[in-house]
């Protein structure tokens, strides 16, 4: 994904392993912060 | 940013965070954490690798300039700790800002693990007009 570029509708797991699309994070503004390992 | 977050969401924007870990680590993770922002999984990959985010090598991670980083987070308090089994330890993380079309409008893809950008440069980003009355 570049700059300008429309991401697409990533679908995720929330941490119960049920599914949630991007887009159902609506908001004028998504800062997304991409983790690296959790341990 | 979790210090920011209030600001971010005063600016009408919402932070979401995004792990590969697996949903069952997740649930440990968001317990320890009490994330005040949603987080959720990826342990496909399919978003990191969409972003352009990359494994670091170990010779990277080995940098004197990343340890020097490392020792200086530790001196803030900061501790190590060994990684869950099964996550990779060298996939790299990053930083990014869609605006309401989704549309990416601010990447930091980080080029080795310490690499994080200033919260300033997101703030920006989540709300442009504050750059411009600053300049102003």
């Amino acid at each position: 994904v570049n700059l300008g570029d429309t991401v697409s509708d990533f679908t995720f797991l929330r941490s119960d392993g049920s599914s949630v699309a991007l887009s159902a994070f609506s908001a004028k503004a998504i800062v997304m912060i991409f983790l690296r390992h959790l341990g | 940013v979790r210090d920011h977050y209030e600001e971010i969401r005063r600016q009408g924007g919402e932070v979401l965070v995004v792990s590969f870990a697996q949903p069952a680590l997740l649930a440990l993770y968001e317990r320890d954490q009490a994330l005040p922002f949603p987080i959720v999984a990826d342990p496909s990959l399919a978003a990191y690798h969409a972003f352009g985010l990359e494994r670091a090598s170990w010779r990277e991670i080995l940098r004197s300039r990343v340890l020097w980083r490392y020792l200086r987070l530790m001196l803030r308090g900061w501790a190590p700790q060994r990684s869950n089994k099964g996550e990779d330890v060298l996939q790299l993380g990053g930083d990014f800002v869609l605006d309401e079309y989704r549309r990416l409008v601010y990447a930091h893809r980080s080029a080795e693990p310490t690499d994080r950008p200033p919260i300033a440069e997101l703030l920006q980003a989540v709300c442009p007009s504050r750059a411009r009355s600053a300049a102003e």
